[in-house]
């Protein structure tokens, strides 16, 4: 279930949700290179992109590391970056939380009640197919141009990973777990808390990480519509009047961001599901 | 028959005088495909009797124990557990399977605690419960662990932990040491044996193995290959494994007996496809 992809982004040692006792040790796919090799690699690249420009490699359209260190550092001290950065961070997170909280009540609720599922099911996924983009001019129109429009865009954005994984963890739960859970008296009340939702913890955390990028394009996208702040109005300002450096430093803070965010929810995983340890034997 | 704990035969106790907890009447099992798991089949288990079924696999002996738990229901005749018929899932029996299903996200502690949770009882005082049931087990060090961590035979005492820190009318355990190391299961044996006497607790229990069957029963059921009938029910007679510092000491009785048992079944086996 962990396997599959959470978009491009590695977290530090996510653990799979394996099963107790009979679990086979299985490979985590992407082998770890020592540190330094990566590091070394990131390190190439820049020299490379630093000396080809103005050599072949044109600076009006790709810039260099150089410029955009220097200007990265003019927004910083003088530019407001750091408000920038806070308008896009506010409506990450407002809607990043709402999208998570929707996506797994609703991911709950239609997997036990398979029926209203097999009814909403093809209206919620003829909405998702929609890309975020042509939903965000409908979504300025009816919230506005300010916070509103963003903050629904991103919680769009988030809802629909996690109410995908959410709804699928707790759909293939192994029914003995529930039998079991009867058998010893349990109300269907602490067969939702103690039983229901832990064994979905792994699939829900899973859509949390991946639902980052996502979220976080609805906030970009809106800005890119209507806006006078944030990331992605700074982005499409710096696009607009021919600031390369100015567009790549947005382009690399929200990447950073979205990394952070990431990884900081893959520690709060494995805070939280320490008994996906695997046996110690 | 085997004595019980309290010194109780079990040999003459009718239900006239005391309400089996468990009685199948006439029960009959198809299911929808058309497959006829259980064909007739009437029993009755009495209060602190340890009753083995052994069959053939795949002939219904799982289908006929998830019956008795309501975790399945008769196609024709009745399940009656403590006089009762059964209508749902019941809080009145223990359910161990091979599989151990502790919940991999609580501690032994807390799997062991959960059914007193679900009865409402206060944190304090189901741990203090859970800690010396599993003390009794000799599971204490692994309390704090969380079922990944321990090893199989471990996870299956606190699984039988489980089902009896709620003293549960009746016990079903399906095939509960299939899947462990013959020494484990040796000591699990012996250790369930213990814990059953001491109790007095009524036991159904599944098993392809007939020299467990005859350690842990008093009775022993044998069945047909499905669907489902009662072959043979074989009494056990009481001692006739000893139990000297906890060792049983096999005797030409138990042979004669496994032999008897294996005659029975073998019939049942080569006629399957």
């Amino acid at each position: 279930m962990s396997e599959q992809a959470s978009s491009s982004v590695q977290t530090a040692a996510s653990p799979a949700a394996e099963t107790p006792a009979n679990a086979r040790p299985r490979g985590r796919g992407v082998p770890k290179a020592p540190w330094w090799q990566t590091a070394l690699f990131g390190v190439v690249l820049l020299v490379a992109w630093q000396l080809l420009s103005g050599h072949g490699l044109s600076v009006v359209f790709f810039s260099n590391p150089g410029q955009i260190a220097r200007r990265f550092w003019e927004l910083a001290s003088t530019g407001g970056l750091a408000t920038t950065i806070w308008v896009t961070g506010k409506e990450f997170l407002i809607g990043y939380a709402l999208g998570v909280a929707c996506g797994v009540a609703l991911g709950v609720l239609f997997a036990l009640v398979p029926r209203l599922a097999g009814i909403v099911q093809p209206y919620l996924f003829a909405f998702y197919s929609v890309p975020n983009i042509a939903l965000a001019p409908l979504f300025v129109i009816i919230f506005g141009i300010g916070l509103d429009s963003k903050v629904a865009l991103v919680t769009l954005g988030a809802f629909f990973f996690v109410f995908l994984t959410t709804y699928h963890g707790v759909a293939t739960i192994d029914r003995e777990f529930v039998n079991v859970a009867k058998t010893m008296g349990a109300s269907p009340r602490l067969i939702i808390t103690d039983v229901l939702v832990p064994s979905a913890l792994p699939a829900i955390f899973l859509g949390m990480r991946g639902a980052v990028p996502h979220a976080l394009t609805g906030a970009v996208v809106g800005e890119f519509i209507a806006s006078s702040n944030g990331l992605g109005w700074m982005v499409v300002n710096a696009a607009n009047s021919f600031d390369t450096p100015g567009l790549f430093v947005g382009v690399a803070v929200l990447a950073l961001a979205s990394l952070i965010v990431t990884f900081a929810i893959g520690i709060l995983e494995r805070i939280v599901l320490r008994w996906t340890l695997t046996q110690e034997r | 028959m085997r004595m019980t704990a309290t010194g109780r035969s079990t040999e003459g106790v009718t239900s006239a005088d005391v309400t089996p907890p468990v009685v199948y009447r006439h029960v009959d099992k198809v299911f929808g495909a058309g497959v006829h798991a259980v064909s007739d089949v009437s029993l009755e288990v009495m209060p602190g009797e340890f009753v083995v079924f052994v069959g053939p696999s795949g002939c219904g002996k799982t289908t006929l124990m998830r019956m008795t738990a309501g975790l399945a229901y008769p196609t024709r005749g009745e399940v009656l557990l403590e006089g009762q018929p059964v209508t749902k899932v019941s809080s009145e029996i223990g359910f161990v399977t091979q599989d151990n299903k502790l919940y991999p996200w609580m501690t032994m502690l807390d799997n062991v605690a959960f059914p007193l949770k679900a009865r409402g009882v206060k944190r304090g005082e189901r741990q203090e419960r859970a800690m010396d049931l599993l003390t009794l087990m000799g599971l204490a060090e692994a309390a704090q662990r969380y079922p990944a961590q321990v090893s199989g035979g471990m996870q299956r005492r606190g699984a039988i932990a489980r089902t009896l820190i709620y003293n549960p009318a009746v016990l079903l355990m399906d095939e509960p040491f299939a899947s462990l190391d013959a020494l484990t299961k040796r000591l699990l044996q012996q250790e369930l044996k213990r814990i059953c006497d001491e109790r007095n607790c009524t036991v159904i229990f599944v098993t392809h193995d007939l020299y467990e069957a005859i350690t842990l029963g008093d009775r022993v059921v044998v069945f047909s290959k499905r669907p489902a009938r009662i072959k043979k029910i074989v009494s056990v007679p009481t001692g006739l494994t000893q139990h000297e510092d906890g060792d049983e000491r096999s005797s030409v009785a138990v042979e004669q007996l496994q032999r008897e048992l294996w005659a029975l079944l073998r019939s049942e086996i080569s006629e399957t496809s």
